[in-house]
């Protein structure tokens, strides 16, 4: 993620929690109900899908992708032990069926 | 209709479907072709987030307290804004770590403290309970519901039944068996579940289809849609006022604390630990789930107001539990499809966190409490048994049974008479207790375990005293006015107003001074302690896991020995032969072979599997009692790691650098004096040659002064002085000649003529140009040379050089009177020796090599000044060496010396 993204990130943590508390929420707090939905509802809820939109446009847009992890070493096919070491004998007949 | 056998069945094959879909999540992963492998996946899994509390209870909870509910799914969002830098830091220390859960991880932050990791899971088993029972509470109310369709009526509580005619009894040990089946097939060495992950995600896409349609036809069926039912619901005073912010118990307050809460929850929740971080396939998914978790949350979360408010509408006198509305409005409105539907969306959200909670919980009982306290306790009997593998598995499944059970006793006893959120919160602010230990040990070094223990017990304490037993004591189990007036009448230690702070809602309250003593204690019993090696070491690893390429840094702190068969048996008792061998065979491949000898590496590796199986604590106690060695000193992992390693690796880069100057500075200087030694050579070499020079010319320039200033000069002088005038030049000549001979040779521009030569008559032709010197210093000369000619192959001129060199020296050193000089030819093997001996002062031994170098002239007091150039003998040994020969000189003082030249003979045709 590039240094920008990040600073997105952090600005929209920022924003995100004020806007959700007191005393923003303080504003929102009336009987009137536009388009037929309290304002209370209608602005935590479109606040809400605000930020998943921006997590969208900065995530997606960050166009620097991290490296994968590299993929686990592939399962070659078990290779008899030395029959040096005691106990498993029977484990090694066992597990090549 | 629905009858309970339809119920029944529908859940037995919903369960069913959901048992196939984990096998199969378990058999591709056993062939390596994972189904959870992608964000999508991942993402759902997060979602088990969402249970029962927000299937039923959110909506509960709206309908008596309005958006009340909102901040539990708003804190999950605010932390997905934070993932990329606490998840993703978090995952990429379990996967380095081999951690299986999240008592392993506080244990393994903090010196893997085997008391840390029993602390954390007891907190863990103690809070979880509430949260286990409310999900049996949803299932069994919602059962008892649906079963009365179409009536719409509560059924009677169920402590009025004895435990066999308690229908959630049933679904506990429904749940029990299914558990065990699901989780504790076989003990892994990473503790992952593929096929509950692929089970749970398909879970949260049929509970999130469900609500939604629910939602959906409440809403746009039953009302009109949302402005309708608004409409319809601002009319009435008391369901108007649910659309305002002063019905949130706790107010603005308690909304943050319950954002905090949920925000710390989300991760520190066992299960939640165990999809978000355990389960990760792919830190890369991390990203994705940024933005498509909180909008499945969001969601999800759609339709609870107009549920809540039309539950409220359609059911005015409080028939209904608010809980439940999400069942009992379809069923209202004569919709049995869709109240099936609803029910089984329930039981999906409910049973996908009992399934997963307990699997993962009984992991932590087992490898954090369970095989410490018998590692401890009893070793011998641990040690008799070759394959503790069973036994694991036994405790596990034990532990599943016993959690459940316990979910259910405190559901029966304690529970009953909560809201579904209120008993949920109790777990959540249990949970809380886990974020200053971790959060703060991603990012403080210096956090220390007695600091982790101090916060940890302080917070868990304070949480029991003000959540846990007044809800006890609310429920009749301890006298209920400790609550009122505090115990024995201790005013300040009442539980919901410590200290006489009574304005907070009971959570907040509970946050405020959990969270004060647990940060306080953390970071106070840091400072005031000093960490031991071991929690250095996991600290900085932990800390600087993103900026660390080296990852086995950790093996560092095993440097003793032990046998490989040792670790081996080890595991084999722990995971079985089968994986254990298996393991090894994979670290052979890995490191090309394993030493009979464990080093450290393959001590460090047995650890972390066997971390797996475990945990870190344990697995770290089994290790140390077979490996011969003792832990690192405090100094030695101080040099190893921490920031004093850039220090000292600076210091140490610093010193070798030095050292290298020093060494090229020595260089220089041996180079310096070479020069100066050259130079002074030069310089003596000028000055000889050009002594050399004005001698001869001296002379020159005198006798011709001479005969142009006195004409009269007798005739018989005057040639005599032109003779010399003659001599004088030809000696300036040969000086010339040999300077420019020497340069020429140095610089390899000569040209040689290589030819057949007969070298006798060639020692000859030398004596014969040289005979004038010998008569004038009326020398005798021995000739040896045989009588056949001897055939080389050779530069004619340069040899005579030689040889005229040679006897010319000889003349030169020989004494004035009875000077003798001999001149040898003979072979000496396959090479043919010129030997040329004189009855001169003779050569120290020291001076033997040196006459050979440039310039350099015998200084010897009996030898008088210096005859010659300096550069016959130096020009004759380059000639001879170019012929494949070699020149060489035998003499002591005052015994003569012989020159001798060694030339390769031809080989005879």
């Amino acid at each position: 993620m590039r240094q920008q993204s990040k600073e997105y990130i952090v600005i929209l943590f920022i924003v995100s929690v004020m806007a959700l508390n007191y005393p923003f929420l303080d504003l929102f707090d009336t009987a009137w109900m536009p388009l037929g939905i309290p304002l209370l509802y209608f602005y935590l809820y479109l606040f809400w899908f605000v930020i998943i939109v921006l997590l969208i446009a900065v995530i997606e847009h960050s166009e620097v992708r991290e490296p994968e992890q590299r993929p686990p070493p592939p399962t070659a096919p078990p290779r008899p032990r030395p029959a040096d070491r005691a106990g498993a004998g029977d484990a090694d007949s066992e597990r090549r069926i | 209709m629905l009858g309970d056998g339809i119920i029944i069945a529908s859940a037995l094959a919903y369960m069913g479907v959901l048992f196939g879909i984990a096998y199969y999540g378990d058999h591709r992963a056993d062939i390596g072709r994972s189904i959870i492998a992608n964000p999508y996946i991942y993402t759902l899994s997060l979602a088990i987030y969402c249970t029962a509390w927000t299937f039923y209870g959110s909506v509960g909870l709206a309908a008596s307290s309005g958006v009340d509910f909102l901040p539990v799914y708003f804190g999950p969002t605010l932390m997905a804004v934070l993932f990329w830098f606490v998840l993703r830091r978090i995952v990429r220390i379990t996967k380095i770590h081999r951690i299986t859960s999240i008592a392993d991880f506080v244990a393994s932050r903090y010196g893997k403290s085997g008391l840390l990791a029993g602390l954390v899971t007891i907190i863990v088993v103690l809070g979880i309970l509430p949260y286990i029972s409310i999900q049996l509470k949803a299932i069994a109310t919602s059962f008892s519901l649906l079963r009365q369709y179409p009536e719409v009526s509560m059924a009677a509580v169920s402590t009025q039944h004895s435990f066999w005619a308690d229908t959630t009894f049933y679904v506990a040990l429904v749940l029990i068996v299914f558990a065990i089946l699901f989780g504790t097939r076989h003990i892994d060495t990473t503790e992952r579940h593929e096929g509950m992950v692929a089970a749970v995600a398909f879970e949260s896409l049929f509970k999130l289809v469900a609500f939604v349609a629910v939602g959906a036809i409440v809403t746009f069926g039953v009302f009109g849609g949302p402005s309708d039912l608004f409409r319809q619901a601002a009319e009435k005073p008391e369901l108007a006022a649910l659309m305002r912010f002063q019905v949130v118990p706790g107010g603005y307050g308690g909304w943050l604390s319950l954002t905090f809460l949920s925000m710390m929850a989300f991760i520190f929740l066992p299960r939640q630990f165990q999809v978000l971080v355990v389960e990760n396939v792919n830190e890369a998914h991390i990203r994705k789930a940024i933005w498509l978790f909180p909008l499945y949350l969001f969601l999800i979360n759609l339709f609870v107001l107009p549920i809540a408010l039309g539950g409220r509408l359609t059911f005015p006198n409080g028939e209904v539990d608010a809980d439940m509305f999400v069942l009992a409005l379809p069923m209202a409105e004569h919709k049995p499809d869709l109240a099936l539907l609803a029910f089984l969306g329930g039981l999906s959200a409910a049973t996908s966190m009992i399934l997963f909670e307990t699997v993962t919980l009984s992991t932590m009982v087992c490898n954090d409490l369970v095989m410490p306290i018998l590692l401890r306790a009893n070793p011998a009997w641990l040690a008799q048994r070759a394959d503790l593998s069973g036994l694991l598995l036994i405790i596990r499944r034990a532990g599943i049974a016993i959690l459940i059970l316990l979910g259910y006793l405190y559901f029966r006893f304690i529970g009953e008479s909560y809201a579904l959120v209120t008993s949920g919160l109790v777990s959540f602010a249990a949970a809380a207790q886990f974020a200053p230990p971790i959060l703060i040990g991603l990012f403080w070094k210096r956090a220390n375990r007695r600091g982790a223990l101090i916060g940890l017990s302080g917070g868990f304490v304070i949480w029991a005293y003000t959540l846990l037993l007044p809800a006890m004591a609310r429920s009749g189990w301890l006298d209920a006015s400790f609550i009122e007036q505090g115990p024995y009448g201790l005013e300040l230690l009442k539980p919901y107003a410590l200290l006489g702070i009574n304005h907070l809602d009971p959570y907040m309250h509970a946050v405020f001074w959990s969270m004060l003593v647990n940060i306080g204690g953390l970071v106070f019993g840091s400072m005031l302690s000093r960490p031991d090696p071991i929690e250095q070491v996991q600290g900085s690893q932990f800390v600087n896991v993103l900026e660390q390429d080296r990852h086995d840094g950790d093996s560092l702190l095993w440097r003793g020995v032990a046998e490989t068969t040792d670790l081996y048996d080890l595991l084999a008792r722990f995971l079985g032969p089968q994986r254990a061998s298996e393991a090894f065979d994979q670290y052979a491949r890995e490191h090309d072979g394993y030493p009979l000898e464990a080093d450290s590496r393959l001590i460090h590796y047995t650890e972390r599997l066997l971390a797996g199986a475990i945990g870190a604590a344990s697995a770290r106690v089994m290790i140390s009692s077979i490996v011969m060695g003792e832990v690192l000193s405090i100094e030695e992992v101080m040099t190893i790691l921490d920031e004093s390693t850039q220090v000292i690796e600076y210091s140490r880069r610093l010193e070798q650098k030095s050292r290298e100057l020093e060494a090229a500075s020595a260089e220089l200087r041996e180079a310096n004096n070479q020069m100066q030694k050259l130079d002074q050579l030069k310089d003596e070499f000028i000055s000889t040659v050009t002594h050399e020079l004005r001698t001869p010319l001296t002379s020159i320039r005198a006798f011709s002064e001479i005969l142009l200033s006195n004409p009269e000069v007798a005739v018989e002088q005057r040639s005599q002085f032109l003779g010399i005038v003659v001599k004088e030049s030809e000696r300036l000549t040969r000086l010339i000649n040999q300077v420019l001979d020497m340069a020429k040779i140095d610089s390899g521009r000569i040209d040689w003529h290589i030819e057949d030569i007969d070298l006798r008559a060639l020692v000859e032709d030398a004596i014969n140009s040289t005979s004038q010197l010998f008569r004038d210093k009326a020398v005798t000369l021995n000739e040896e040379l045989g009588d056949k000619p001897v055939i080389i192959a050779g530069d004619r001129d340069r040899l005579i050089q030689v040889i005229i060199n040679l006897l010319s020296n000889a003349v030169k050193f020989c004494p004035d009177q009875d000077g003798k000089i001999t001149i040898q030819l003979f072979p000496v093997e396959s090479r043919w020796r010129v030997v040329v001996i004189d009855n001169g002062p003779g050569i120290a031994a020291d001076q033997h090599q040196l006459i050979f170098e440039k310039f350099h002239q015998v200084t010897d007091s009996h030898a008088g000044k210096p005859k010659g150039t300096g550069l016959g003998l130096p020009i004759s040994q380059k000639i001879v060496e170019h012929h494949g020969g070699s020149i060489w000189v035998e003499s002591e003082p005052g015994q003569g010396s012989s020159f001798i030249v060694d030339l390769p003979g031809k080989p005879a045709p």
